[in-house]
């Protein structure tokens, strides 16, 4: 059971190829950290493997399968701004419903308050709406995590939480987890491993 | 401690809100803020989103939402800072940094905006100044804010919000999502600042860039100023600072307890 990046090339039109021949991969179960200076290709490579971009060359598998190119996407991203990651004008009871029935437990797991759910984007600081996002992308047929940067914009309580939250669901579940992050501490705390964007191109 | 430039005491924001029908409800932003920062000092007000920081910030500069009611005395070299004062020292004598470099009008040249507010006659000399303290090439400013890097977009925003005339800089979270060096080089410009003089208000929830940068740290929690620490007490297991919360967040960096609050 592996995510699989194989001979990946990208690169975004009229520039230089930002991806050539890369190889990658992360186990289920496992924590494999992406790091590199700002404009370095983190996020691009994050996209590539939740399938919102597509690579120019080469194959990503999940535990065998090609990346499907239409449906469910058994990758999920999460973004480093929730703000722009949902509709502003819906309640959060119909941004979760978007994806699937959440069931009560991973609210609970998440520390969502009921009294969240009648509210609005808007309504709720970065750090609950986070958890939304989160909420979201735990849909049953999720079996990797690209979170890219998805504690950068909180205060350290609220970021040790999201994690502590975020990893006791991701062992029980058996996923695996791709940490894109600038910060070398919580890199150290969240990986097993951690690869270099650079060795990536 | 040389004269405060800034003296904020008994701040209360509020928030009035349409429930349900006409019937209202008052939500609290800050209660009860006093603060003051000296000239050539940088203040650091750190906190969780929701904390109360950014209120702070718009409170001062009067950008608040048109629904708040705000409370208590806001008082700028001397003098209390009424809307008419307020808006004649805006982008003079008080500048403000914001958060998001999508504040830069993406229609505008980065040249143009930096141009904005300057005396006319002398607005393009200022900009060439302005471009070459920051480091960025004169052939940049025609270009629109799409075309830069993150970090030369900071840098912009820096030119387009320090004036020679500036005594106090708000600088609303201007390091995240930048790796170190580009960090290091933000901090770098405000020490600057302080240096000729300027009052700073560095407004962050970044705990390192705040304690190397700054001599005193606020901590907000909940709309409440709970505590002013020293900034070297921010070592070891925390144990040197007064307040709870200050430990708390402290302890909950990765590199220390990466716990999630509640150690006390």
């Amino acid at each position: 059971m592996t995510l699989v990046v194989d001979a990946l090339g990208f690169g975004y039109p009229g520039g230089a190829p930002l991806f050539r021949d890369a190889e990658f991969r992360v186990d289920a179960g496992s924590v494999v950290g992406v790091t590199g200076p700002s404009g370095a290709g983190k996020s691009t490579f994050g996209a590539l493997l939740a399938g919102d971009l597509r690579p120019r060359s080469g194959v990503i598998t999940v535990d065998g399968a090609p990346l499907p190119l239409r449906g469910f996407r058994p990758v999920q991203l999460i973004h480093q701004h929730p703000e722009h990651a949902v509709n502003r004008t819906w309640r959060m009871r119909a941004v979760l419903r978007e994806s699937h029935a959440v069931p009560q437990e991973t609210l609970d797991q998440l520390g969502i308050e009921p009294g969240w759910l009648d509210r609005r984007p808007g309504e709720l600081s970065g750090g609950e709406l986070q958890r939304f996002c989160i909420a979201r992308a735990l849909h049953p047929a999720t079996r990797y995590l690209v979170a890219d940067e998805m504690t950068a914009m909180f205060d350290a309580i609220t970021q040790a939480t999201i994690w502590h939250r975020l990893l006791a669901i991701v062992r029980e579940r058996g996923l695996g987890m791709v940490v894109i992050s600038h910060e070398p501490a919580l890199l150290d705390r969240v990986c097993d491993e951690q690869v270099a964007v650079e060795t990536l191109r | 401690m040389s004269e405060p430039i800034l003296s904020i005491s008994g701040l209360d924001v509020s928030f009035v809100q349409y429930a349900r029908g006409l019937r209202t409800r008052t939500v609290t932003g800050i209660t009860g803020l006093d603060l003051e920062v000296a000239e050539g000092e940088i203040l650091a007000v750190l906190g969780a989103s929701g904390s109360g920081k950014t209120l702070l910030a718009q409170a001062i500069l009067g950008i608040l939402p048109h629904n708040a009611r705000t409370g208590g005395d806001i008082v700028f070299r001397g003098s209390r800072l009424s809307p008419a004062r307020r808006e004649r020292l805006l982008g003079r004598e008080i500048s403000y940094i914001p958060q998001s470099v999508t504040s830069l009008d993406p229609l505008m040249p980065v040249g143009a905006q930096v141009r904005i507010g300057l005396d006319p006659a002398v607005a393009e000399h200022e900009r060439r100044r302005l471009f070459a303290r920051y480091d960025l090439p004169d052939q940049v400013a025609g270009l629109h804010p799409h075309q830069l890097s993150g970090g030369m977009l900071r840098r912009v925003l820096f030119a387009t919000g320090v004036r020679d005339t500036v005594r106090l800089l708000i600088a609303d979270e201007p390091t995240p999502g930048l790796h170190a060096e580009a960090v290091a080089e933000v901090l770098g410009h405000l020490r600057e600042l302080a240096a000729e003089g300027v009052a700073v208000l560095l407004i962050t929830h970044d705990i390192n860039a705040a304690v190397s940068v700054a001599r005193r740290v606020a901590v907000m929690n909940q709309g409440h100023l709970v505590t002013v620490e020293a900034a070297d007490a921010f070592t070891g297991d925390g144990e040197r600072l007064r307040h709870p919360f200050a430990r708390d967040l402290w302890r909950a960096l990765p590199q220390n307890r990466f716990s999630p609050g509640g150690t006390e």
